[in-house]
């Protein structure tokens, strides 16, 4: 909506001027396959992890660019994903059985559960997290639980074991078929909780789903891309399907269809008739409706549905600004995505390996999430998996429990004047809680440890969207001499807790400085 | 606050100039962006009721015995402990909370002609998702429908027209609160300073880059790295007026302990030290009472009860301070209640609702009479009797002067005034503003399936349905989907009406589908289950073969 007067700013005269910004970085999604560099590698890595090992890294320089991405997605596959601490095959009783009172203690003593294992989850997946800094695993898993978005404490909470149950899905599909992961998403059993799956029988269609499928999961929001009636009908083509974690009904935990709830009227989803002419069976149901829907979208709806998700990816690993979907590469992606039978895996491959990502005006570019920000650093100062989970939510980015089925916004949200001072504070009682010796001594294993001026770009290497000019360097520089002169450096390092006095100075200044806050 | 600024941009003032003369003016609406006004020091006060307050036990409607039978078997406020304050025609009283805190409370604002009650208010089609209806009050938009994104706030495309402007003095809103509100976010910027504590947000001010950078580049790590550096000068500048206002400003009232009251200690003292924030908003969360919410002293009446100790000493406070011409109150919450209570003692979500508006400028009336009169725009939820929006456009229009195009411009649309003459006291009757929402009549003709009353009425959307039918040995399942909890009672009739027993006796159930097996008492042929939902009859023919 436009407001008041649009002048031109200073900026955006010359923006005009010299033509956008963005056409700053090459649009090529050509493979990039020059050797990588240092900056490279560190680029990457901090695209591609939570955490980022250093040691890695190194190992790295030299390597083509699409080799280590063919690593870290393999390195995938090996990393050891254990159970969470609490019973994934609990179930529990329906309270709604029961009467007056009874049915209030069943329901809080199950909401106690949900809530208590929901909490081990998330930390179970923050440890995860914490543990992969060789592989994609748990940024392509998150972004799928970003994508098909997931509450668990978004109205009545979902039990653990089918958040579990669902992060296990990301993870076994990772970077398979999209189409594939349309058609397990829809019957997964915490999705069909929350956004009411189960509800949908024949006499009362319940629409949450086939919309936030359209709308949210695949062909996106946009003028004529589907109507309310394709909403209707493809409800009508979901109807049947129930997950259970009541220990009264059977099939628990094992998503089932229920012919008799299943609508056999003729259905038309974007021009195409469903026709129910077989016989209603979980089996034939499965294929005749939801494979059958998902091709549909797939096919009506191709170039759709490329675009929305090639700028989910765009905004995922390259630049996280609010959705440009006529962004050349964006296009360009979302043309291989579409000839490569939505392929998820060649796709991110594309990306990840491309000229583009690599261009140097692609660099730091993203506002670290709080995720990013706070795994970052607890990589190399370790911050315990409770006070992690509580600082996410602080933050407003708690795993399992995004704001909303739209996700969480991201870019400049993570940044305001609350989170702002926040992270200063947060990562100040960090630094401030490890001891002297211990900084000192992490301080001690990067390369220009010996020299003032190094050191601080090393920090700057690890920790900054942009190793930044010489003056603004400095700044960390004086921090961390604290008024001695440079050349006396070396001597005071030679005490580990003097140097970690000093280095704690230096990342305080750090924590004031916005190239800290992008990646 | 750059006053030149809002001189320069929001055109006609209050009083004689009017908003009528807006309408007369010949000239380009671009060009009445640049009137000369009056000097406008008004400040609005938001207080946000996060939960969805339930407008039903707030102001009573006291004198309808549906209100007790129906709606409200346990969860009512007894009619003798509520408090009759408005014309006893409207049937209407308050809770008894809202007599607690200084000069009696938010009565007392009442009898002091400093509080307006607006009954009803709502939108079209309204989104019972909190997240959702939060969005739709502060966006100010109502989306044509549940997926149209709603990325800024009403005030925050308000204070856009000062987005190139140097920072003022003071910043333009205050949220007090720890999270952003979309009510403040503008197309690039917010218009809000989050402030919990002005001492803190002074070390923090400190704590933060405060210099503007120049990267001397033009790229997009540079407006990244702008964006995250203004927002660091924003806390550094503001944090140092904000904590200048607060050792200069006093209170002098007595305030309840309590969260709101503390909150709105802060934003009296803060306008008594001379900051210039046009808005300030508090708020108070719990209003989501699901369960438990409690009559005559339960949950809701401890929020009521917070709410009015907070307001009167506000009023009171800025009174004695003597600022009290230049401030005005709302409150707002994303939807009200429903009628029927809950099987868990609560209310579930529901749409229109009552709010208020209180200070010395406030027309001191009761608007919209007595949500008894709002028919049901579904089975179980209420029309709406006048559009938020209006509320928003008169406080841009008379309370800060906006000039109309930009009230326009801000809500997508122009808006009926309150009953034709708004809130405000010196807010001008406007011919040019469209009709008022039109309220459906309760339809009272018992056979008529729009009224959800009649027996016969089949429209509600719970749905009953029987299998296998028929039937070849009398046993069936009845599946039942709830939208509302309701006692569900099933006797079998035969198709001539005689009644053969009942099949399920009198149980509540909670929203949601079941599959109840049953079996038929009696013969072949037509059998008739009618099945009593609260005050709702359905009937569903099963076959017996």
């Amino acid at each position: 909506m436009p407001v008041a007067s649009k002048t031109l700013n200073r900026r955006s005269f010359f923006e005009n001027l010299l033509g956008s910004s963005n056409e700053l970085a090459i649009n090529s999604l050509e493979e990039h396959t020059t050797p990588l560099t240092k900056e490279d590698a560190f680029h990457l890595l901090k695209r591609c992890c939570f955490s980022v090992d250093l040691a890695y890294a190194k190992t790295l320089v030299g390597r083509k660019a699409k080799d280590v991405i063919n690593e870290l997605i393999t390195n995938a596959g090996s990393l050891k994903v254990g159970l969470p601490p609490f019973d994934v095959n609990q179930s529990f009783r329906n309270p709604n059985l029961l009467g007056g009172v009874d049915y209030q203690l069943e329901r809080n003593k199950n909401l106690e559960f949900h809530f208590a294992q929901n909490k081990l989850l998330i930390e179970w997946w923050l440890d995860l997290m914490k543990a992969d800094k060789r592989s994609l695993s748990e940024k392509i898993t998150f972004l799928w639980h970003s994508h098909f978005t997931t509450q668990y404490d978004g109205g009545e909470p979902i039990p653990a074991q089918w958040m579990y149950r669902q992060n296990i899905l990301f993870r076994n599909k990772f970077l398979g078929s999209f189409k594939s992961f349309l058609e397990s998403i829809t019957i997964d059993g915490a999705m069909l909780l929350y956004l009411n799956g189960s509800e949908n029988i024949k006499d009362a269609p319940n629409e949450n789903y086939a919309r936030e499928l359209l709308e949210l999961y695949s062909v996106g929001i946009g003028d004529g891309h589907y109507t309310e009636d394709d909403i209707r009908e493809a409800a009508k083509v979901l109807t049947g399907w129930r997950a259970t974690h009541w220990v009264e009904e059977k099939e628990v935990y094992q998503p089932y269809f229920r012919p008799n709830q299943y609508s056999t009227d003729e259905k038309t989803v974007f021009d195409t008739l469903f026709k129910v002419d077989y016989e209603v069976n979980q089996q034939n149901a499965y294929k005749n409706a939801i494979q059958r829907l998902m091709e549909v979208i797939l096919e009506k709806k191709g170039t759709e549905v490329s675009v929305f998700m090639a700028n989910k990816f765009y905004r995922y690993f390259v630049y996280s600004k609010t959705d440009n979907f006529d962004h050349p590469m964006v296009q360009e992606l979302a043309k291989h995505f579409k000839n490569n039978g939505y392929d998820t895996k060649s796709t991110i491959v594309k990306l990840l390996t491309s000229k583009h990502f690599f261009d140097p005006n692609n660099r730091g570019v993203m506002i670290k999430s709080p995720l990013d920000s706070l795994l970052g650093f607890s990589n190399h100062f370790e911050i315990d998996t409770q006070t992690l989970r509580k600082a996410l939510i602080d933050f407003g980015q708690e795993p399992l429990n995004p704001p909303n089925v739209s996700g969480w916004k991201g870019y400049r949200q993570w940044i305001n004047t609350k989170t702002l001072p926040l992270f200063i504070d947060t990562f100040t009682n960090i630094i401030n809680a490890k001891s002297d010796v211990e900084v000192g001594s992490w301080a001690a294993k990067l390369d220009g440890f010996n020299d003032s001026y190094k050191i601080v770009e090393d920090l700057a290497v690890l920790f900054f969207g942009r190793v930044p000019k010489e003056s603004r360097l400095k700044k960390v520089e004086n921090a961390l001499l604290g008024g001695a002169p440079y050349y006396e450096w070396p001597e005071i390092a030679q005490n580990q807790a003097n140097a970690g006095i000093r280095v704690k100075a230096a990342f305080k200044e750090m924590f004031r400085m916005p190239e800290f806050y992008l990646a | 606050m750059d006053r030149r600024s809002f001189i320069k941009n929001t055109s006609v003032g209050l009083g004689a100039v009017g908003q009528l003369k807006m309408g007369k003016m010949n000239v380009s609406a671009f060009d009445s962006l640049y009137q000369a006004a009056e000097e406008n020091d008004n400040i609005l006060v938001i207080v946000q009721l996060f939960g969805g307050n339930d407008g039903i036990n707030t102001i009573i409607p006291h004198e309808w015995p549906d209100y007790y039978d129906r709606f409200r078997p346990r969860l009512h406020i007894p009619s003798e402990a509520s408090i009759g304050f408005a014309d006893p025609k409207l049937g209407i009283a308050m809770h008894p909370s809202l007599t607690n805190g200084v000069n009696e409370g938010m009565l007392g604002l009442y009898k002091r002609n400093k509080l307006s009650v607006i009954q009803g208010v709502g939108y079209q089609n309204p989104n019972l998702s909190h997240f959702r209806s939060t969005d739709i009050w502060f966006s100010g938009i109502v989306p044509y429908n549940d997926g149209q994104s709603l990325p800024t706030g009403w005030l925050g495309r308000y204070f856009d027209q000062y987005q190139n402007k140097e920072l003022p003095d003071s910043p333009y809103c205050i949220h007090v609160g720890e999270s952003p509100l979309l009510l403040f976010q503008g197309e690039n910027k917010e218009s809000a300073i989050l402030l919990e504590d002005p001492a803190e947000l002074y070390e923090q001010g400190k704590s933060v880059e405060s210099d503007k950078i120049d990267l001397g580049e033009q790229s997009l790590f540079s407006d990244e790295f702008d964006y995250i550096n203004d927002v660091g000068i924003r806390i550094n500048h503001f944090s140092e007026s904000i904590k200048t206002a607060f050792d200069k400003g006093k209170n002098i009232e007595n305030y309840q302990e309590d969260n709101l009251s503390n909150q709105m200690k802060l934003v009296a003292r803060l306008i008594n030290g001379g900051l210039k924030t046009k808005v300030y908003s508090v708020s108070l969360g719990g209003f989501d009472t699901h369960s438990g919410q409690g009559a005559l002293g339960g949950v809701h009446s401890q929020l009521l009860y917070q709410l009015s100790a907070a307001i009167s000493s506000f009023q009171s406070d800025i009174e004695k301070l003597g600022h009290s011409k230049n401030v005005v109150g709302i409150t707002v919450s994303e939807f009200g209640r429903r009628p029927y209570e809950n099987a868990s003692a609560g209310t579930d979500h529901g749409t229109a609702n009552v709010m208020f508006a209180f200070g010395d400028e406030v027309r001191p009336e009761v608007f919209g009479s007595n949500v008894a009169f709002l028919p049901f725009f579904d089975a179980e939820n209420l029309a709406f009797r006048y559009d938020f929006r209006s509320i928003y456009q008169e406080i841009m229009r008379t309370w800060f002067g906006a000039s109309s195009f930009l009230s326009e411009q801000v809500l997508g649309g122009k808006f009926a005034l309150i009953d034709k003459k708004g809130f405000l006291k010196s807010t001008e009757e406007d011919a040019s503003l469209p009709a008022e929402p039109v309220v459906p009549e309760i339809n009272q003709d018992p056979k008529s399936p729009n009224n959800p009353y009649s027996p016969y009425s089949v429209t509600e959307q719970d749905k009953f349905t029987a299998f296998p039918n028929p039937t070849p040995d009398g046993k069936f399942v009845l599946s039942m989907i709830l939208y509302i909890e309701v006692d569900i009672q099933i006797q079998q009739v035969d198709f001539k009406g005689r009644e053969l027993g009942t099949l399920m006796k009198r149980k509540s159930y909670r929203p949601g589908s079941y599959f109840i097996p049953m079996e038929l008492k009696g013969g072949s042929g037509l059998h008739i289950l009618h099945i009593s939902a609260g005050h709702r009859n359905h009937y569903v023919k099963v076959i017996k073969v």
